[in-house]
């Protein structure tokens, strides 16, 4: 590795910012196709019915309209790629039936000429509904006989996972709290909405759809699972992408398995694009849980026992219920060190629009309980709440053991230290509150997440590089950039690699035609994983970049150096070559030879590591009124190497604001399964005037498995803020809220209960 | 994105005679549009598109202009919200509130474009503009073929979403009467969290007009906690002749919370709307009294 | 429906179209002109994603028809920048990293943009305040803010100088 850095731990503008300041990066929403056709789906207005009839016929006659699709013969896709690794799983996936189980569940779908047309033929649809019992309370329909959701019954899965003695562990306790803790129907609300996709099924039996998938690689799978074709026939392209957050992992539910087969009933390309409403309405969310929590602790502080059932509700359909339960077993077995654990959790269908994953997974539900519960113990015991945390924390070498492998780097412990510092969080706990209406306070949380999936899921990376005739270099990978700048990153790790300048990297489209398989962006895995594949591709590049130089310079390739474009002997720097000049004799110039420099890698990451925060909150609460201004946020993020800071801080600053919106205002509401706030009017996005100071600290613990130490933050980011601001809160007020989003009324009604007892 | 409002015929006038013209041949057919704010958003929940049959542009017929004369302010019903917030005529203490309503009412993007008639005509229980004007004591001057009409504020609203106007009426102007020295009034919006837009959960304007402290006349207009923003008399009716003395204002606003009448929605309960009536309220009265004589 | 014809410029251009009664300018811009710079984000001018500058103020695309621009002079994302160099906003969105999926990114800049060009120098609150209608799911607004800030001052030299 060179002595000085070129490109890692530098914050290089990214490759695609002057593409989007100037309104040329083509999104998916602004590409058009000759001959396109416009398509939309109808969606029942019943939360569980079956679909007895559907009637075209007058619509069919509407001068432009091209083409239906109906359920009964488009499948939908109702498992995630876990289910691909054995053809009977996979067959499970593909769900065709008569029953639709939640408001604005596709039915059918039109491809017409233009907009006006496919309105006034979805008004001429008829469609025959019989309206079944709707289930709404995931505990009710976990209960429920006569009611099934799916033939399989309304429990999607279930778990119970002991470690230890849960009775010796209560037991060892000196004190016990104990509460059940309800979390929210939150949205990714990206900006680009959710459901744009354009499908183009050609004559020649090849399918090409854009759509903006955060996995293109699985949406493929998925596409020639449901249209029956083989995977070198479909072709996902992912253009720029306005936001994901997670609800883009694979396919949009009714988005581009109905395009593609409107196409190719049609032989044209077919472009369907779903208003905000339809993104709010009947697009993934965060799954709610209900989480009872009891957690023992000794005088001394150490944590003994941690008994957590979990109903997590799954909605109509759920692609990732077993990720996002696993999730909160292994985040918060993680962290702490609790040698008797017992994890008992349901996932329950509910005729709602689906859950599925978002920024944090199952992360954010579980952190605000756990963190919670520490708060509350911490102040049982009168021990401060961040001594407490330092207490129990599982630290650098220890095992984890849900994932079964060490903990190889933590820098949890420096978080608190800069955070406690940072934010003068001694003095500010110790301080008197202030006379009248306005009550301030501050509280703390820690987390930890996981980077990557590759202990539960299938995670495969992989990068090819290929350096030019002239010196400079096409990284390709399937890495898709939602907007965190990992395929600046990725051009980074390629850069310092090689030792060739940063601005010389070139990053191929996503395109699954010509890159190869990649898990996609999920799970805070592309720096690492997708970074591991890309350094070990550009060191295989580097290796026979080198090796032709020492054919040429007469020097061994370890006593060889890159530097500035040119390659030359450590020891006598005037034996050198223009790398240019290198490759366009091996490229091109001799003829006997006419190889390209190629590097590729593919493969698992070795490692899930864990990533650690610490968040400082100090809010503001109005107790006439129950508001709470989140005055700032003091965010330390152990993220093993920061490859681009300032990228790394936007993550920060970014998942603190998603986080207080998670914390105080967002929530989607349902009444008979129908979602009340299907828009910005009533889901409620924080904006530049109301979003609190945060100050990111970046710490760098050096994970010795990732790609120049680096590990993820693109989720952590936002798990714990919730828990830091309801500990505030408490600080605050004496108020103790065990649901989300704390709305000035909870407030108000907590303030009560807490003047009458 | 899909098309959910369809107009088949766009009409500009090029006066206001031609306008009223316009409304009265097409009467229910005809639709009014100035900022166009609220005439064209999409509505969530709404599955039937929105047809318009004629629609009538009224926003570039001079009706946007502030004026002071010798006994009244006058306001163009097509001024714009943010050309009220920064108008010097409101800053001072008898019209405050009109200036803390255009702030309040939305971002500095719609006000841009939203004009206190739409605000006024759009008629939602929620209306910002309505409850300074209403503890104003404006008077609404409407245009039809046969001539003006003059329509006190407190007569103009009907319902939800419905006015005094007549369909072939366009609001001209608000007319505000010049205030004493002696009066200060104030509004104040409670949003949820304050996030920066947002309707109101509740809102609230009040006018104090006192000697010292001794209060000449009070008027107090609540919003949102009834079908149409309202003036909440009984409560008015204990401040005054009163010394305005902090047990006395706690007073009137738990009076003027009784006399809210809020409903249960999505964006808040009707029992944390009543108590919150109650803390606007006394933090709207001690503005005001803070403004009189300033 | 009876389409109406409006003279508009755009951009520095003059466009003579033919348009629906119904049609929205950001429709207009958009499908007409192929001006794909401007974005629609919710239909309902909450989002701020399709703000461009008309008659130099800063409005919401989607909340205008375009049958009422008929006169009047419109600047998108793609008109900011006049010659070979990026414009002032749009390198310091650049330059500060104050951009990550860049769909709020165009409205936000011609928001800025219309703030600049009445107030040249404005202060972070009065920054916030005239972005507020533009979401952003991504950076928090922090980064933005300084990036406006940045701009501001980069052209108030440029003036000086």
């Amino acid at each position: 590795m060179p002595e000085s850095l070129i490109a890692v731990g530098k914050s290089l503008p990214r490759i695609d910012g002057v593409d989007k300041v100037t309104g040329s990066a083509k999104y998916a929403a602004d590409i058009r196709l000759d001959n396109m056709l416009h398509a939309k789906l109808l969606r029942s207005p019943h939360a569980h019915a079956k679909v007895k009839g559907i009637d075209t016929s007058a619509a069919q006659k509407l001068p432009g309209v091209r083409a239906f699709a109906t359920i009964f013969e488009v499948p939908k896709v109702i498992e995630y790629w876990f289910s691909l690794r054995t053809e009977k799983k996979k067959k499970q996936m593909f769900l065709r039936d008569d029953v639709v189980r939640f408001v604005g569940d596709p039915v059918l779908a039109v491809a017409a000429d233009d907009q006006q047309t496919i309105d006034k033929a979805l008004s001429l649809v008829k469609v025959e509904y019989e309206p079944l019992p709707a289930l709404h309370d995931p505990i009710k329909a976990m209960e429920e006989k006569d009611v099934n959701i799916h033939s399989r019954g309304n429990i999607a899965f279930k778990v119970n996972k002991v470690y230890g003695d849960i009775h010796e562990g209560f037991k060892n306790a000196d004190i016990i709290v104990k509460n059940t803790y309800r979390t929210s129907k939150q949205k990714h609300a990206a900006l680009e909405p959710f459901g744009t996709c354009i499908a183009h099924y050609q004559s020649n039996g090849k399918l090409t759809v854009y759509s903006s998938t955060q996995l293109p690689h699985w949406g493929r799978h998925y596409l020639a699972g449901a249209l029956n074709l083989p995977l070198n026939r479909v072709r996902v392209i992912k253009p720029h992408t306005g936001g994901s957050f997670g609800g883009r992992c694979g396919l949009i539910h009714g988005l581009e398995v109905m395009c593609s087969w409107l196409s190719r009933r049609t032989g044209r390309p077919v472009r369907m694009s779903f208003s905000r409403e339809e993104d709010m309405m009947a697009t993934e969310t965060r799954h709610p849980m209900t989480i009872k929590m009891k957690t023992g602790a000794t005088e001394a502080g150490i944590l003994t026992a941690n008994d957590v059932e979990i109903v997590s509700d799954v909605g109509a359909y759920g692609t990732h219920y077993i990720g996002v339960i696993a999730d909160c077993l292994s985040t918060s077995v993680g962290l702490y060190k609790i040698p008797n654990y017992s994890f008992s959790a349901t996932a329950v269908f509910t005729n709602k629009s689906p859950g599925g994953a978002l920024r944090g997974y199952g992360n954010p539900q579980m952190n605000f309980a756990q963190e919670s519960q520490m708060d509350m113990i911490a102040e049982k015991l009168q021990i401060d709440p961040l001594q407490l945390r330092l207490k129990n924390y599982r630290g650098l070498g220890e095992i984890d053991p849900v994932l079964n492998q060490e903990i190889g780097s933590n820098g949890l412990a420096e978080c608190l230290e800069k955070g406690a510092a940072s934010s003068d969080w001694q003095k500010k706990r110790r301080q008197k509150p202030i006379k009248g209406a306005l009550k301030r306070g501050i509280g703390l949380s820690t987390m930890m997440h996981g980077t990557g999936a590759g202990k539960a899921l299938p995670d495969p990376a992989a990068a090819t590089v290929m350096i030019n005739a002239d010196g400079s270099v096409n990284l390709v990978t399937a890495a898709a950039d939602e907007g965190q700048g990992n395929r600046t990153v990725l051009a980074q790790i390629a850069s310092e690699t090689l030792g060739i300048d940063f601005d010389k990297i070139s990053v191929s489209e996503t395109d699954t035609d010509t890159t190869p398989l990649d898990c996609g962006t999920h799970g805070s895995r592309q720096a690492y994983g997708g970074g591991l594949a890309v350094r070990a591709a550009a060191a295989e590049a580097r290796e026979k970049l080198l090796a032709y130089a020492e054919k040429k310079l007469g020097v061994s390739e370890d006593r060889l150096r890159i530097k500035d474009g040119v390659i030359f002997a450590a020891k006598n720097p005037e034996i050198k070559i223009l790398i240019s000049d290198l490759m366009r004799k091996t490229q091109i110039e001799d003829m006997r030879v006419c190889e390209q420099v190629i590097g590729s890698a593919s493969g698992v990451a070795p490692a899930m590591p864990g990533y650690y925060g610490a968040i400082f909150a100090e809010v503001e609460v109005d107790t006439e009124t129950g508001e709470v201004k989140v005055l700032k946020l003091t965010s330390a993020f152990d993220v093993g190497r920061a490859i681009n800071p300032d990228l790394v801080e936007g993550q920060i600053i970014g998942g603190g604001v998603m986080g207080v919106g998670f914390a105080l205002t967002e929530n989607l509401l349902l009444r008979d399964g129908r979602i009340l706030n299907s828009s910005f009017t009533d889901y409620r996005l924080l904006r530049a005037c109301d979003v609190p100071e945060i100050v990111p600290i970046i710490v760098e613990s050096n994970e010795p498995t990732g790609p120049f130490g680096a590990k993820g933050i693109g989720e952590g980011c936002m798990v714990n803020v919730a828990s830091a601001i309801s500990n505030a809160i408490c600080h605050a007020t004496g108020v103790r809220l065990t649901d989300l989003c704390m709305t000035p009324d909870s407030i108000l009604q907590g303030l009560n209960r807490c003047q009458n007892p | 994105m899909g098309v959910y409002f369809q107009v088949e015929e766009y009409h500009r006038p090029q006066d206001l005679a031609e306008a009223v013209d316009l409304l009265s041949i097409f009467e229910n057919s005809a639709r009014v549009i100035a900022g166009g704010t609220d005439v064209l958003p999409l509505r969530p929940g709404v599955n039937k598109i929105d047809i318009i049959h004629h629609l009538v542009d009224i926003s570039k017929l001079g009706l946007d202009y502030l004026k002071k004369e010798s006994d009244h302010l006058r306001i163009g019903a097509a001024t714009t919200v943010n050309n009220i917030g920064a108008s010097p005529l409101f800053l001072s203490g008898p019209y405050g509130a009109m200036s803390d309503a255009a702030d309040a009412h939305s971002t500095a993007t719609i006000r841009n474009r939203a004009t206190v008639g739409g605000n006024l005509c759009n008629a939602s229980p929620c209306a910002d503009l309505a409850l300074p004007l209403l503890v104003l004591d404006a008077i609404l001057v409407a245009a039809a073929p046969r001539g003006k009409r003059h329509i006190p504020i407190e007569s103009f609203y009907k319902g939800a979403n419905y006015t005094a106007l007549n369909k072939e009426e366009v609001l001209l102007e608000i007319r505000i009467p010049l205030c004493s020295e002696k009066t200060g009034s104030s509004f104040l919006k409670l949003r949820r969290h304050q996030t920066a837009i947002d309707m109101a959960v509740v809102n609230v304007a009040t006018a104090l007009t006192c000697q010292k402290k001794h209060c000449k006349a009070a008027r107090i207009a609540l919003g949102s906690v009834g079908p149409i923003p309202f003036r909440a008399k009984t409560a008015e009716s204990v401040l005054a002749g009163s010394i305005l003395d902090e047990e006395i204002i706690q007073k009137a606003a738990a009076t003027a919370a009784e006399e809210a009448k809020p409903i249960d929605d999505v964006r808040a309960t009707s029992a944390y709307r009543k108590k919150m009536v109650a803390v606007l309220v006394r933090r709207s009265l001690e503005n005001s009294l803070r403004r009189c004589g300033q | 429906m009876k389409m109406v014809n409006i003279k508009i410029q755009v951009n520095g251009n003059w466009y003579e179209l033919s348009v629906n009664p119904g049609d929205r300018l950001v429709d207009v811009l958009r499908d007409q002109l192929g001006l794909t710079g401007t974005k629609e984000g919710c239909g309902a001018g909450e989002c701020g994603a399709c703000t461009v500058n008309l008659d130099s103020k800063a409005v919401l695309s989607c909340l205008i028809l375009a049958a009422q621009t008929d006169g009047c002079t419109i600047l998108t994302i793609e008109g900011l920048q006049r010659g070979p160099e990026l414009h002032p906003l749009q390198k310091a969105f650049v330059s500060e990293s104050a951009l990550q999926c860049g769909y709020c990114t165009p409205g936000m800049i011609m928001a800025a943009n219309a703030l600049i060009n009445t107030e040249p120098e404005p202060n972070e609150a009065t920054i916030r305040k005239n972005i507020a209608n533009n979401l952003c799911r991504c950076t928090g607004y922090d980064r933005p803010v300084k990036a406006v800030l940045k701009a501001a001052k980069d052209m108030k030299e440029n003036l000086d100088a």
